[in-house]
């Protein structure tokens, strides 16, 4: 006997269930909700662009961005944090001010978001970024947007000229190559320094490296430095995270100041005042044969109009060292086997986040923005978009070939991406430093820097400068508390009394 | 002697050339407001039409730009509100010096003066950070009121020093004409020497409005969304990489306009009040 | 008088005396705002501060070269103008337009045209066979552009106050002395001249202590780089105190800079009055 009965409950039991998934599927609205993005008024804002419009007609509500330049980027959000104010939702900021922002407790959690967003594929996003970059003490509190780091570019009409590799050998006694070491990489700016070999009747130039003061030059240093002071399996290379001990004034970070005032000999003239974008310039015009940069030098290399470098370079992980000092023992330790270079491939300025702050309007749309704005499909598009200013983080990132081809390059992996996904997965990679103050600390090395560079001081007498400081500045703001975000910055335990 | 044809000539020659020179950055910023990114990006691009096709995309994406709005009314309303308030309080200031005895121990009205003027000797970074603390205690950051509250010290200086100088060009005879005919002080300040100066008021006017308007040290420093000016937020637009200078120039555009025509107006005013004062 | 008196003290004199304060004190803003008294270390380490001194001497370089040029350029443009040709005042509407223009616009303005690959002073020069200057990227010259700059802007000034001043000297004189027969140079030099002196004096004080005040254009043009060599006082410490949130030090350069300036200029005051060049009695 049909029972008609239960299947009227069964009717009812279907109609609830039905109702239920469609309310959880279709598209949540935010008619009349503004969100307010604050960021960088350059390329920062491009990408905030993009994402804007494609949320508006999304959702439907509307997105306000507030752009600041980078310089005082830092300042005004940290002015609107001690106020105390909800004056901002969205937060597209440089991940070393993590520790400012999210130790200090001003950015809101994204964990259980992310564990409701089923569309954001996290697991396919590099390991450096999905647990560390984004995270401090244990928690997620910004979603990755872009996947900085610095690696090497070198023009392969060089390195593989049969000729210049006989000439090379001869001079060097060893094969002419992608530099595996600085002293190779130098060896092979001196090589190519002051002569027409790629026949467009001009000289070339050995390194084009960034060394002007003020314009984040002092990152291309510590890339530089970091293999000589990154001993596997000890974290952290700028500070001693037993005691916040400075470390800038060790063996390893002379010899990679040494190295890189050294450099000047081979590369761009007045190469003092050269600064990032004059190297992206130099390097797409081929007057260089390497160069040191974030991506950005290779995208412009292939993808600018004008350039005269299409499918003529190479990229490559940041070259290693022989030798790393050993804080721990005081002593150099010599790599000579196995592995038998020491890579540290540093992830320079640790790339831009995005994050929401703890006073936001309305979370839930201000998180819906930031997901789309770092999501696969959304995230894909801006990074293979000009003066968007990000880089690969993203498995498919690094898959869709084609996207990358359609952008302007002739063989991405080769250009471009192998490097990247190498140094990104390397085990020896290091985040830069995340600690409150960081601008503060970096101003003090970037200004002593530059004063060895031109000589007034030794490479030595420049980083002691440093290194005292250094230590001013951590006394300044407190040594304990700096101590304990460090460590939790390396993803380190609280240190035991 | 030179000849006076030759003499004309080079009279000219060097006056268009300055010409040319103040019209230079002006023309530039006012075409790169109608330029494509690819005509900003690519090389020097002078004439419209002949070597770049212009276009309104620029004015039309900062038109709908509700920051641009926003700090459109704060400047406007910002600079209003304090040229006023700066006129109000220094035109009382300046008839009670010009007709007044004060005396403050060894005090005296020209040291009054002098130390009001001097005021605007002091760079305003002395006082820009003890302000930014100042406010915060009242909790008037990136508001308007704080920052009209500021304009109104920075303006007053100018404002006593013009007015002063206007009062003084009064003859007092008229007012103790009135004085005679039994007006009462109100009526004599009111009737016979606030129509005399007005002249004078309206130049003082304008040009604290101007000052206001360009201020941009206090505006940086104490304000950040809701009480942004046009100088700050045309300074945010600044970048190390990719500036778009389309998007910039038109924005810039919008803020140099009306200060320009302002001042335009009321320069002979401005130029009255200038030579006497100088004398 | 009150209002004003009251609305100075609060705003001017209340934040001078706190900021002297300031000067000497260590200000926190982690984890909200704290003063503490703290003696005299700010002051000591801005002693031994090559920054510090070293934008001294660069504003010193922008005053007096600028101020000396756009002297310079506003007396012959007003001289110019005194005479009474066709076209006249159609000059000087133009030549006072850059007065009044915000500083910042003037600096975006200058940015573009310096601009090193795209910017017209670069196409012209490359365009007639010489070769192209980095305007504002060699640390050796950035600070002679940046004072074109300020002569651009504030020439004007001086030209207006100049033909003012100008307007001043009754006709009498020089017809008199043109009956006597002196040239023009000689009536410039023996008649024009010493009556504008007072007027000259006035204009560069005016100027002087304007520009000392500089940071506007330079925010836009250079930061202050390339390296610090164009930052001025003024942006040290706005970059100190409130970029970097160290109050304190901030509130140090400012003052230990206002006494520099206040010294300066009475000392400069001082000269004058004791040369008997002009009574600055009223002004």
């Amino acid at each position: 006997m049909f029972n008609y009965k239960k299947l009227g409950i069964l009717m009812l039991v279907a109609i609830f269930v039905a109702t239920f998934a469609l309310a959880a599927y279709s598209q949540k609205k935010y008619e009349d909700v503004t969100v307010t993005v604050v960021t960088e008024s350059g390329y920062q804002r491009n990408s905030a662009v993009m994402a804007k419009n494609a949320w508006e007609e999304e959702y439907e509500g509307e997105i306000e961005i507030v752009t600041f330049p980078f310089g005082e980027l830092y300042q005004k959000i940290m002015t609107t944090f001690t106020m105390g104010q909800a004056q901002f939702d969205v937060l597209i900021f440089p991940s070393g001010w993590m520790g400012d922002f999210a130790g200090g407790g001003y950015l809101e959690p994204l964990d259980k978001y992310l564990a409701e967003d089923e569309d954001f594929n996290m697991n396919e996003v590099m390991p450096i970024f999905r647990d560390r970059i984004i995270k401090w003490a244990g928690k997620t509190y910004s979603l990755p947007y872009d996947g900085d780091l610095h690696n090497i570019v070198v023009r392969t009409d060089l390195i593989d000229n049969p000729e210049y590799k006989e000439q090379f050998r001869e001079e060097y006694g060893y094969e002419l190559d992608v530099p595996e070491t600085w002293k190779e990489y130098r060896d092979i700016a001196e090589f190519a320094d002051g002569w027409d070999w790629d026949g467009d009747g001009e000289e070339e130039h050995g390194a084009a490296e960034a060394m002007q003061k003020g314009t984040q030059s002092y990152w291309m240093f510590l890339s530089r430095a970091a293999p000589y002071m990154a001993m596997p399996g000890q974290p952290g290379f700028m500070f001693d995270p037993e005691t916040m001990e400075p470390l800038v004034n060790k063996p390893g970070f002379v010899e990679a100041l040494k190295a890189y005032k050294e450099i000047q000999n081979h590369g761009l003239p007045g190469a003092l005042n050269v600064n990032v974008s004059d190297v992206r310039d130099a390097f797409a015009a081929g007057e260089a044969a390497l160069a040191i940069d974030w991506g950005d030098t290779a995208i412009n290399a292939s993808t600018l109009e004008g350039s005269e470098v299409q499918g003529k370079y190479q990229a490559a992980m940041t070259p290693g060292t022989k030798k790393v000092w050993n804080r721990k023992t005081g002593e150099w330790y010599e790599f000579e086997k196995f592995p038998s270079v020491n890579h540290a491939p540093f992830l320079a300025f640790g790339g831009w986040t995005a994050g929401i702050t703890k006073h936001a309007s309305n979370k839930e749309a201000a998180y819906s923005y930031i997901s789309l704005l770092t999501g696969p499909e959304h995230s894909l598009k801006a990074v293979t978009t000009a003066e968007t200013g990000r880089q690969p983080y993203r498995q498919s990132h690094f898959a869709s070939v084609d996207e990358w081809t359609r952008f302007g390059f002739t063989d991405p992996d080769k250009e471009y991406l192998n490097a990247v996904q190498r140094s990104l997965s390397y085990p020896n990679s290091r985040p830069d430093l995340r600690i409150p103050g960081l601008q503060r600390y970096y101003d003090a090395l970037d200004a002593q820097i530059t004063r060895a560079l031109t000589g007034e001081l030794s490479p030595r007498k420049a980083l002691d400068n440093v290194a005292n400081r250094w230590e001013q500045i951590t006394d300044d703001l407190g040594r304990e508390r700096q101590l304990e975000l460090y460590r939790q910055s390396l993803g380190l335990s609280p240190k035991e009394e | 002697m030179v000849p006076r044809k030759v003499r004309l000539t080079l009279t000219y020659i060097i006056l268009i050339f300055w010409s040319f020179m103040v019209l230079l950055p002006i023309y530039w910023l006012f075409t790169t407001s109608f330029k494509t990114r690819g005509a900003v990006i690519g090389g020097t691009k002078y004439l419209p039409w002949a070597q770049f096709k212009p276009t309104i995309q620029p004015w039309i994406n900062i038109i709908e730009e509700e920051t641009l709005v926003l700090s459109l009314t704060n400047t406007a309303v910002i600079a209003s509100i304090s040229a006023f308030l700066a006129l109000l309080f220094g035109t009382m200031a300046a008839y009670g010096l010009s007709r007044y005895k004060f005396h403050f121990g060894f005090f005296q009205n020209r040291d009054i003066m002098i130390w009001i003027i001097s005021q605007r000797m002091m760079p305003p970074i002395v006082t820009a950070i003890a302000l930014f603390i100042m406010l915060k205690w009242f909790n008037l950051l990136d508001t308007r009121i704080g920052l009209i509250m500021v304009y109104v010290a920075f303006n007053l200086p100018i404002a006593v020093w013009l007015m002063e100088n206007f009062f003084s060009q009064i003859p007092e005879t008229l007012e103790e004409a009135a004085r005679i005919d039994g007006a009462s002080r109100l009526q004599i300040f009111g009737r016979i020497v606030l129509p005399l100066a007005m002249p004078g008021l309206v130049a003082t006017f304008f040009l604290c409005f101007v000052f206001g308007w360009n201020q941009f040290l206090f505006a940086l420093t104490l304000t950040w969304r809701n009480a942004r000016t046009l100088p700050v937020l045309i300074a945010a637009q600044h970048a190390q990489a990719g500036p778009q200078w389309w998007r910039i120039s038109a924005m810039t555009v919008v803020t140099i306009v009306p200060p320009i025509i302002i001042s335009t107006y009321v320069r002979e005013h401005l130029v009255k009040g200038v030579v006497t004062t100088n004398k | 008088m009150a209002p004003a008196v009251i609305v100075l003290l609060i705003f001017t004199v209340f934040p001078f005396l706190f900021t002297i304060f300031l000067s000497f004190s260590n200000v926190s803003l982690v984890g909200g705002l704290s003063i503490n008294f703290e003696g005299i270390q700010n002051w000591v380490r801005l002693l031994h501060d090559g920054r510090f001194w070293n934008s001294i001497s660069n504003i010193a370089l922008f005053v007096s070269l600028g101020v000396v040029l756009e002297y310079i350029l506003g007396l012959s443009l007003a001289m110019l103008l005194r005479q009474k040709i066709p076209g006249r005042e159609f000059f000087r509407i133009l030549f006072l337009m850059p007065i009044s223009i915000t500083p910042l616009a003037v600096g975006y303005m200058f940015r573009m045209l310096y601009h090193p690959s795209r910017g017209v002073f670069n196409n012209i020069l490359s365009s007639i066979g010489l070769p192209t200057i980095n305007f504002l990227g060699d640390p050796d010259l950035a600070m002679f552009f940046v004072i074109a700059t300020d002569v651009w802007h504030w020439t004007p000034l001086i030209f207006l106050l100049l033909t003012a001043g100008l307007q001043g000297i009754p006709e009498s004189y020089l017809e008199a002395a043109q009956i006597d027969g002196a040239n023009s140079w000689q009536r410039f030099r023996y008649i024009i001249f010493p009556q504008l002196i007072p007027t000259s004096i006035a204009a560069i004080l005016l100027r002087s202590i304007e520009a000392s005040k500089f940071m506007d254009k330079l925010y836009i043009l250079t930061g202050g780089g390339p390296g610090i060599s164009t930052e001025t006082p003024t942006l040290f410490a706005y970059l100190s105190g409130l970029n970097n949130f160290d109050l304190a030090y901030g509130a140090t350069i400012a003052m230990a800079f206002f006494v520099l300036v206040l010294v300066f200029f009475i000392l400069t005051f001082l000269v004058i009055t004791w040369f008997g060049l002009t009574k600055l009695g009223r002004a």
